[in-house]
This record gives structure tokens, C-alpha cells and sequence, in this order.
């Protein structure tokens, strides 16, 4: 081909490429596409609560504003940690809150705080749990934890979660699941805090400039996203996989999250502090998405390592909701299935935990 | 400063014009060294000085061996790899000997003292040490001629293209270019941006996606990993390590096309090979050239051709098996100071004298048909099972993952990361398969009448994928060579 032509298609090409980038950039802003959201399946919506303090804190991140109000308060807190569950509701109507909500309201006497994210592993578990503590001291009387059988097949951190690791070397490095934990989030230049070289410097600098002044380079992170999503539901179409199919365990991830949950507890029992596991709702009405030997076996794991209140059939089967292409939806319950996990934790705390 | 960043683009966007612009070939010459300093600089500045001895060095020498009698020759073609070599080994390998001294020192003695030094490994030391190298002995077997001109043969040392990772030119390559006035012509630019474009699209698209899974695969206990995630471990290192470094290489080939200047390729559908005498002659291809003109043959005892086609020697006396080890492990080391490395080159050594043997013995006794896809499996396998020593922890590590792989009695399906990233490898492999035969039949698809839309489609999709993915902080995997 004539290279006058292949200078003007790759000309006509780049501004086509920019053009698409710019449609994909308005599609996404006007639908108000959250990445963070497609794992809760459309009809399901994260909800934050606040009272004195923001209650629900995504991404195990506690803002500055919690912080300062928790620290300063007379009152113990309890912590809990826990998935996607824990800050959204299917099918959301006026009137709805979170569990955390409920609990705040009903215990009084102290603060209830919870920190969670989407699809965890249990080292971020470890991890939120550390810098809490780390930032809020000693007033964490009591440590809930929201066990999930999922939780068991993810692995490392989210890339929010790497300056917590950083903040919290010193506690993870007395661990081997903390010191992996290390390992696998920080390189070597950034234990050795080595200052930035030009390069770093300048595309830091580059990438900010065109962040501020072109709408498309700023939402790169969303379209990218976005196009996964994409892909990730082409792989779920070609191989048939659907929120009904059943997850098996993955035996390394299965253990390192055994490691963490372990580490988790042994660090809350040396600071005196009470915990509360307890396996999370699910829809349990329909068959569920784990083989159920394997399922067993993770609660009778954990049963060894705490005492485990068994909650996944505490929600009926009317008040669970489907995801946006009509599959049930097995962890995200409706408002009214809020209200039913609070009762019973409540009751628990009262009972058990002298709340 | 790296290929993949905003800062790197910006760089070619201000120096290609101001190049051309430049209406004196002196001035271009200047220039070319000016770009080539700043492009350090942005890594490191410091070590700007250790450049300007390397360039003084293989400057210096190959001037003095031209008009010498021969045993003075000899003496300034030692100085000058002595120097080069020095250079390399206190940087790169210092550690890795004290190491392996102590441990020795422990053995024998104990309560040795250990000691180890924070040194930097300068970006790229491998490789320019090695051009030295190549122009000191190409002059002094006479192919070259050396250049009085300092800022050519500093040109030639850090040309920043392949300053950091290569191609390994030779000087016969590079002089002739660096001291002709070309002409501006728009095919350098077209021609270059594909090539960049392409190079970025391998890199950030392909390998820095699956980068992070890699690691972390080789991160698990290898002795909990079944022959399924052992061998998908193994293709997925492969896989990154390639598309990494052929990426690199052709933003390499496309920002020195964009001024003008041709190198040589650095790959060649590696892994679409029936023999792993072929596989080296696609992989790495300045690399194992300049092994087998600068090490090997001179360890042979045979002379050395021009003629670069010839490919390996077919010997299998002692003294060919000795010289063909010994210059594996070396091979095996230059990638790296560390036990893992000499012992891939080790593999690819065993492999090469396999293949010999099958050659000499077995090749007329087991015939293949040409289209039969068994030999590429046997190859592409062993191929990759290479790849495990090269990213594992350690020997332990690699030998345990090795003996998984090969051990075809105890056949374990259990999967140790998630599904999805098992069907990504297989469907890179699927991939790599289509467009090498689509690159067979190219010269059919340029001749049709849809070619134009393929070609505007294919560039759309790079560059949508670049704006996307561009800046992704990972590292090139050559870097650390």
C-alpha cells in the first residue's frame, strides 16, 4: 500500500480511536457506570450511612473526618468487617438502611463502625482490621466479622489498599501471612523509600496535566473498565457461568486466607478484643452456588479457630432479590433482610457479648 | 525514561522534527547524542560518567589496535574486553560472588564476616558493554573499521533506542547509517509510528495485563501445584517475557526508524518453531548471534563468517559440547547473576545437543511429515518449561515445579489461581497461532480490497487500547539485564 495512504489511516485511525473514546467516556458518564458496582448486578445499589459519623466506610477506609470523631468520643467501638453485603441492598425502596445502621442506633454505648468492600479476601480483612486499629487505638472492644465462603477464593489487595501496607509494616512484618502480605503489595524500591528519579517525577507531573484538561485521559481507568466488564460477561456467555454455578475452593488461596483469618483472630485476642464471626446470610431456599461438602468443611475450619454463629438462613427466600439479567441473586438481600441480620446480631451482643 | 510512558512519546514528539530539521550531518550527529543523554539522564543521571568511560574505552582501543603489529593488537583487544567486562562484573555480579564466596567461606570456615554492597545496576549495562565488545573485536579481526569520530562512536554505544534493551547492533551495522545524510522520508515516520504502536500494544496490552497474575503464580508454594497449573505457569511466564521484550524491541526498531535508521529485528514468531536450533535463531536474535560470533566460535576454535545464515555448528565432539555448555551457562548468567540463570542456560544447552543428536542419529529413522504439529509441541513444551527457571524463586523452586510438569504419572487437574486466567493463556496461545498464519498469507491480504479497512480497524483498536492502557507501572522484564 501507497505510504501516502498508510500515513492518512493511521491519521483517520487515531482520530477515529478518539472519537470512540470520547462516545464511550459520555455513555458511561450519563449512565453513571461504577465499576465498583458491576459485582452487585444492577438492580442491587451500595448505600452509604451516617449519623454522627459516616457508619459504612467501602474499600476497608476509614476517612479522616470518622477517625477524628471515633477518637475523640468517650465510647468503646465495635468494628465490623465484612463484602458487599454489608453496604448495599437489593432493590432498594424509601425507608431501607443497612444493618450497620440499625446497630448504631440500637447500641448506644458505643460507636458501631463498619469497613467492607466488594468481594474481599480475608488479607484485606487482616489489613482494614490493622489500620484501624492502628489509627483508632485501643477503644475496639469488639470485632465482628462477616465470614464468607467466597471470601476463600480471592486473593491479595486491592490497589487502594497498598498505602495501608505500607502504613502498617510493622505490624504485618511479625506474621508470615503478613509478611507475604508485604511481599506481594510492596516492591523493593518501596520499602527502601527510594525518592522519586526524574522519569517518575515527570510523568507524574504529564499525567496530571492531561487528567486535568482532557475529560477522556481522566475516565481511562472507567472505559477500561468498563470494556472488562464486557469481557468478563463474554467469558460468563461462551462458558455458561452464572451466579447459580458452583464455585470450587482454589487450595493455596483457600489456605493463605485460613493464614489470615488466624493471624486476624490472634491479633484481636491479644488486645483484648471479643469477636463475633458469623457466616453471612445467603439464599439457602434454592440450591446454593458451593459444593456443599466444601462449604461444611470451611465452617467447621473456622469453628476451630472461633466460635461461629451459622447465619445463612436467617433471610427467607422473599426477601432476597435477582440481578439485572433475572439470576437470583445469593448474597445481596433486600432492605427487609437488613433489619433480620440485625435483630440477630443484636441479640448475640446482648447475649453473649454483655452489650 | 521508559518506552511506555507520556513522558517517552512527548520526547520522540520534540527530538524526530528537531532531528530533521537539522540541515548538517555533524549537527544531526550532535543531536542523536544529545537525545541519547537526556533519555539517560531521566533514569539516572549519576551515571552519566560510567557512559562516558564505556564510550572512552571503545573509543579509544579499537583506534589503537588499527596501525599496531599484532601482538600489540592482542594486547589492546584484551585491555579493551577487560575494561568492558569489568565494568559489567562489579555492577551486575559482585554480590552474587561474594554470595557464593561465602557461602563457600562458611563451609570451610565459620564465623566469616559477610558483607554485601548496595550497588545500582545501571540501566542497560548488559548491552552497551556488549556493542563495545562487538566493535573492539570486530575491528581487531578486521571487519570494522574504527572511526576517529567521537560523537559516532558514542552514537553507537548509546543510541537511545536500543540504549537500555537492545537489538545488539553491530558497528557494521550502525556506522554506514549514523554517517550518511538521509534524507527525510515520510515511510521513516509511518513506518516507524506502526512499529512503535504495534511494540506498545504487545507490551502494555498483552504483557502488562497478565503481569501480575504471573507473579503471583509464582508466588505459590510449588510443591501444592499440579501438572495443569505448573505447565500454564510456565507458558504464561513465556508468554509475558516475549510479548514484553518483542514489544520492547519493535518500539526500539520504530523510534530509530522515525530518524531514520534501520535495525536489525530481534524476533521472529519464536515460538511457531519445530526445533529449538530455530527457536534461537528467532528469539533474541542479536543476542544469540553476537553468543555465537563472540563466544562460542572463538571457544570452537573455528573461524568466524560474516555471513551470519550459517546458524549453528553441527558438532558433537567434546571440545563442541564443551564450548557449547560453557557458553550456555554464560548466556544463562548474562541474564542474570543468580544460580537460576546459568541453569536455564544449562537447559538450553542439553536441549541444543538433543536436538544435535536426534539430527545426526535419529532424523532419517523417524521421519515427520512436514505438516505434522508434533515436533512444534515437543519444542514449544520444552521451550517453556525453560521459562520456569528463569522466574522461579529459586533452583529448589524451579526443580520442584519441573518435576511436576514432566512427572505424566501423577496427573493432578487441581487449579490454583482462577479459571479465567487458564482460558486468558490459552486463548494468548490460540492467539499467537492466528496471526502467524495470517502473517504467512499477508502478501494475499494485501492484495485484496478489504486490506485498507483491516488496516484502519487494526490501528483504531491499537490506539483505542493504548490511550487506555498506557502508564500502567509495570516494568519492562529486560530492564534488569
Amino acid at each position: 500500500m501507497n505510504f501516502r495512504y498508510t500515513y492518512l489511516i493511521n491519521i483517520l485511525s487515531f482520530i477515529c480511536a478518539l472519537a470512540v473514546l470520547i462516545l464511550l467516556d459520555n455513555y458511561i458518564r450519563e449512565t453513571e457506570f461504577r465499576p465498583e458496582e458491576v459485582a452487585l448486578g444492577g438492580v442491587t445499589k451500595s448505600v452509604i450511612e451516617y449519623d454522627e459519623y459516616q457508619i459504612n466506610n467501602i474499600d476497608f477506609s476509614l476517612n479522616h473526618d470518622t477517625v477524628k470523631y471515633l477518637v475523640s468520643s468517650p465510647k468503646d467501638i465495635i468494628i465490623s468487617l465484612g463484602n458487599s453485603q454489608s453496604h448495599s441492598i437489593n432493590n432498594p425502596v424509601k425507608g431501607d438502611r443497612l444493618f450497620c445502621y440499625y446497630l448504631k442506633k440500637a447500641l448506644p454505648n458505643v460507636n458501631f463502625i463498619n469497613l467492607s468492600g466488594s468481594s474481599p479476601s480475608i488479607q484485606e480483612y487482616l489489613v482494614g482490621f490493622l489500620d484501624a486499629k492502628r489509627r483508632l487505638g485501643d477503644k475496639i472492644k469488639v470485632l465482628v466479622v462477616a465470614s464468607i465462603f467466597d471470601s476463600m477464593r480471592f486473593d491479595g489487595l486491592r490497589g487502594e489498599m497498598k498505602d495501608m501496607v505500607k502504613d502498617n509494616i510493622k505490624y504485618l512484618s511479625s506474621s508470615d501471612i503478613g509478611r507475604k502480605i508485604i511481599d506481594e503489595n510492596l516492591d523493593k524500591m518501596e520499602l527502601k523509600e527510594t525518592p522519586q528519579s526524574l522519569k517518575d517525577k515527570t510523568e507524574k507531573y504529564l499525567v496530571g496535566f492531561f487528567e486535568r484538561h482532557f475529560l477522556v485521559f481522566k475516565d481511562r481507568g472507567k472505559m477500561a473498565a468498563f470494556l472488562s466488564v464486557r469481557l468478563y460477561f463474554v467469558r460468563n456467555l461462551v462458558f455458561g457461568v452464572k451466579p447459580s454455578s458452583i464455585r470450587n475452593t482454589i487450595p493455596i488461596r483457600y489456605e493463605k486466607n485460613f493464614e489470615a483469618y488466624s493471624e486476624l483472630f490472634r491479633i484481636a485476642r491479644a488486645s483484648d478484643i471479643k469477636i463475633l464471626a458469623y457466616i453471612i446470610p445467603i439464599r439457602v431456599d434454592v440450591p446454593i452456588p458451593y459444593d456443599r461438602n466444601e462449604y461444611n468443611k470451611f465452617k467447621s475450619d473456622l469453628g476451630r479457630l472461633v466460635k461461629v454463629y451459622d447465619l445463612d438462613n436467617i433471610v427467607p427466600g422473599e426477601y432476597w432479590g435477582l440481578t439485572n439479567k433475572d439470576w437470583i441473586d445469593y448474597k445481596h438481600f433486600k432492605g427487609e433482610g437488613h433489619r433480620i441480620l440485625y435483630h440477630n446480631l443484636k441479640a448475640i451482643l446482648e447475649s453473649d457479648y454483655g452489650l | 525514561m521508559d518506552f511506555n510512558t507520556i513522558t517517552y512519546i512527548i520526547f520522540l514528539i520534540i527530538s524526530v522534527p528537531i532531528y530533521w530539521l537539522a540541515k548538517y550531518l555533524k549537527i544531526r550527529q550532535v543531536l542523536i547524542l544529545f537525545f541519547s543523554i537526556i533519555f539517560y539522564s531521566f533514569w539516572n543521571i549519576s551515571f552519566l560518567s560510567l557512559i562516558f568511560f564505556s564510550v572512552l574505552i571503545n573509543y579509544y582501543f579499537p583506534l589503537k589496535i588499527n596501525g599496531s603489529d599484532a601482538k600489540t593488537k592482542k594486547v589492546y583487544l584484551c585491555l579493551g574486553i577487560i575494561l568492558n567486562l569489568s565494568m559489567l562484573l562489579f555492577f551486575k555480579y559482585t554480590n552474587f560472588i561474594l554470595e557464593n564466596a561465602y557461602i563457600l567461606g562458611d563451609v570451610m570456615t565459620k564465623g566469616m564476616r559477610h558483607t554485601s554492597f548496595d550497588i545500582i545496576l545501571p540501566m542497560g549495562i548488559s548491552f552497551f558493554t556488549f556493542r563495545g565488545i562487538s566493535y573492539i573485536v570486530d575491528v581487531y579481526r578486521g571487519y570494522q573499521k574504527p572511526s576517529s569520530n567521537f560523537v559516532l562512536v558514542a552514537n553507537y554505544i548509546i543510541f537511545f533506542p536500543y540504549m537500555i534493551a537492545g537489538p545488539i547492533a553491530r558497528a557494521s551495522e550502525m556506522f554506514n547509517q549514523m554517517e550518511e545524510m538521509k534524507k527525510f522520508k515520510q515511510e521513516y515516520i509511518n513506518k516507524g509510528i506502526s512499529l512503535i504502536i504495534s511494540g506498545l500494544v504487545l507490551k502494555v496490552v498483552f504483557a502488562d495485563n497478565i503481569a501480575e497474575y504471573v507473579d503471583s503464580a509464582f508466588k505459590l508454594d510449588p510443591s501444592k501445584l499440579s501438572f495443569i497449573d505448573c505447565w500454564t505457569f510456565a507458558y504464561s511466564f513465556g508468554f509475558q517475557i516475549y510479548f514484553d521484550f518483542a514489544g520492547y524491541s519493535l518500539v526500539a526498531l520504530g523510534s530509530a526508524c522515525l530518524f531514520g535508521y534501520v535495525l536489525p529485528g530481534n524476533f521472529f514468531y519464536p515460538y511457531m518453531v519445530t526445533n529449538v536450533r530455530e527457536f534461537w535463531k528467532r528469539w533474541h536474535i542479536s543476542l544469540s548471534s553476537w553468543i555465537r560470533d563472540y563466544l562460542y566460535i572463538p571457544l570452537t576454535g573455528s573461524k568466524v563468517s560474516m555471513d551470519k545464515s550459517h546458524g549453528g555448528i553441527e558438532m558433537l565432539s567434546t571440545s563442541a559440547l564443551w564450548s557449547l555448555f560453557l557458553t550456555w551457562a554464560l548466556m544463562g548468567l548474562w541474564h542474570g547473576a543468580s544460580w537460576n540463570f546459568l541453569f536455564w542456560g544449562l537447559y538450553h544447552a542439553f536441549l541444543v545437543v538433543m536436538y544435535r543428536l536426534y539430527k545426526k542419529y535419529l532424523s532419517e529413522k523417524i521421519k515427520m511429515k512436514s505438516y505434522s504439529i508434533l515436533p512444534w509441541i515437543i519444542t514449544i513444551c520444552f521451550v517453556m518449561a525453560g521459562w520456569v527457571f528463569f522466574k522461579a524463586q529459586s533452583l529448589p523452586f524451579a526443580f520442584i515445579m519441573l518435576k511436576t510438569m514432566f512427572n505424566v504419572f501423577n496427573i493432578s487437574f487441581t487449579l490454583q489461581m482462577r479459571q479465567t486466567f487458564y482460558i486468558v493463556i490459552f486463548m494468548y496461545l490460540v492467539l499467537m497461532i492466528i496471526s502467524f498464519y495470517v502473517y504467512k498469507i499477508r502478501e494475499t491480504i494485501m492484495k485484496s480490497k478489504i486490506y485498507p479497512a483491516l488496516v484502519f480497524t487494526y490501528s483504531t483498536m491499537c490506539f483505542i487500547l493504548l490511550i487506555l492502557e498506557l502508564n500502567k507501572k509495570v516494568q519492562f522484564i529486560y530492564f534488569q539485564f
